[in-house]
C-alpha cells in the first residue's frame, strides 16, 4: 500500500468517524491533555492499523475495536510507562473543543461510564451506539453470552444511576 | 439515555488540528520502528563488531589462545539467537485474530518475548560473554586493576538487566495478563 493511498484511507476515515472517535476519548480520558495524548495513540494506532483491514468486517467495527483497544491499554499503563513520548506539556493540543450548548445529562452519563471498569466502559459505549450483540462479540473477542451477561449488569447498574440523579430516569 | 447519546452524532465535541496529528504520526512512526528494531539489530551490531576485532587479532597475534577462537563462536552463536528469536516473533504476530482479545494476546506475546529476553538474557548473553573473556585473560598477563574493572562492568550490565526486567517489564505484563482476565472470566460477569 502507498503512503498516499494510507494518507487517504487515514483522512477518510478521521473524518466519518470522528463522533465516534470523541466519544472513546471522552470516556477514558479526563482532562484536556490527557484527552489530546490518547486521541493521538489512537490516530496512531488507527493509521498503522490501516494495511491490516482485510475488509471482512465493516469500517467502523475495525475502528472501533482500535480505539477502545488502545483507550484500554492507554487508561492501564501507557500513562505510567510513558516511553519516549512527550510530556503533556510540550504536546502540541490536537482537539479543540467546539462552542455548543452542552447537555448535563450527557455529562453525568460520561460520568458514570467513567466510573466503571475499563473492559465495562468499552462495552457501553458499544450498547449505547447500538451495536448488536454479535458485532460486539466480534469486537470484543468474547461470546456473545459473555457479553449478553456483562450487558445485563452495565444497563441495571446505569438504570439504578439515572434513578439517582433523576427521580424519573434518564 | 440513548437519544442523550446520539447528540453527539450530529454535534462532535472537538475539531480536529490535522496539521498537528500529521506531524505527530510522522514522528512517531520513525520512533516506533527505530526502537522496535534497535534491540535486534543493536545486538548483533555488537556481536559482529566485536567477533571481528578477535578475528582480527588471530591474524595480527601470532599465537592466539583457544578462547580466543571460542569467544568468536559464541559470538556467532549469540547472533543466531537473537535472528531465531525476531524470525519467531514476526512468523507468530501474524496468528492473533482481529478482536480486542486478539490485540491483547499480541501484545502480551510481544512483551513477553521482551520480557523473557531481557529476563534471560544475562545466561544467553553477559554470562558466556563474561566466562569467556575472564578466561582469556587469566591466558595473557592483566593486572588486578583490569580484572576488578572488567568483573565490574558484567556484573553492573547483569544488574540493570535484571533491573529493567523487575522494574519495567514484568509489572506491565502482569497488568496486561490481569486485563486479558478481566475481558474473558466468566465468573466476574457471573456475579
Amino acid at each position: 500500500m502507498t503512503q498516499n493511498r494510507q494518507k487517504h484511507i487515514f483522512e477518510t476515515w478521521l473524518n466519518d468517524y470522528k463522533a465516534m472517535l470523541f466519544k472513546v476519548v471522552r470516556a477514558y480520558a479526563f482532562t484536556e491533555p490527557e484527552r489530546d495524548d490518547l486521541f493521538q495513540e489512537i490516530a496512531i494506532q488507527i493509521w498503522r492499523s490501516i494495511p491490516d483491514f482485510r475488509r471482512d468486517s465493516a469500517v467502523i467495527t475495525w475502528i472501533y475495536r482500535v480505539a477502545l483497544n488502545t483507550a484500554i491499554k492507554w487508561n492501564r499503563d501507557e500513562q505510567k510507562y510513558r516511553e519516549g513520548r512527550q510530556s503533556f506539556e510540550n504536546m502540541e493540543h490536537l482537539l479543540q473543543k467546539n462552542k455548543q450548548q452542552r447537555d448535563d445529562r450527557l455529562d453525568w452519563l460520561y460520568d458514570e461510564i467513567g466510573k466503571l471498569d475499563e473492559i465495562d466502559r468499552s462495552i457501553s459505549l458499544l450498547m449505547l451506539d447500538g451495536f448488536s450483540y454479535k458485532e460486539m462479540s466480534k469486537i470484543l473477542g468474547i461470546t456473545e453470552s459473555n457479553v449478553g451477561v456483562k450487558i445485563h449488569r452495565i444497563k441495571k447498574h446505569l438504570i439504578e444511576k439515572s434513578e439517582e440523579y433523576d427521580h424519573h430516569g434518564i | 439515555m440513548k437519544r442523550i447519546w446520539d447528540q453527539q452524532n450530529d454535534e462532535p465535541l472537538y475539531a480536529i488540528n490535522e496539521a498537528a496529528l500529521h506531524r505527530s504520526i510522522k514522528s512517531r512512526k520513525e520512533r516506533a520502528s527505530r526502537s522496535n528494531n534497535i534491540n535486534d539489530f543493536g545486538l548483533t551490531a555488537i556481536c559482529i563488531a566485536t567477533a571481528i576485532i578477535y578475528s582480527i587479532r588471530f591474524i595480527v597475534n601470532t599465537t592466539p589462545t583457544i578462547f580466543n577462537y571460542l569467544m568468536v563462536i559464541g559470538l556467532l552463536f549469540i547472533i543466531g539467537y537473537i535472528w531465531y528469536g525476531r524470525i519467531r516473533r514476526k512468523k507468530q504476530e501474524q496468528f492473533f485474530g482481529h478482536t480486542m482479545l486478539g490485540d491483547l494476546n499480541h501484545t502480551i506475546a510481544s512483551l513477553q518475548y521482551k520480557t523473557n529476553r531481557s529476563k534471560n538474557m544475562v545466561w544467553w548473553f553477559v554470562v558466556p560473554l563474561a566466562i569467556l573473556t575472564m578466561l582469556n585473560m587469566w591466558q595473557i598477563d592483566v593486572s588486578l586493576w583490569e580484572w576488578l574493572g572488567v568483573g565490574a562492568a558484567f556484573i553492573l550490565s547483569a544488574l540493570l538487566m535484571r533491573w529493567e526486567y523487575n522494574r519495567c517489564n514484568k509489572p506491565r505484563l502482569r497488568n496486561l495478563e490481569a486485563l486479558r482476565d478481566k475481558l474473558t472470566d466468566m465468573n466476574d460477569v457471573s456475579q
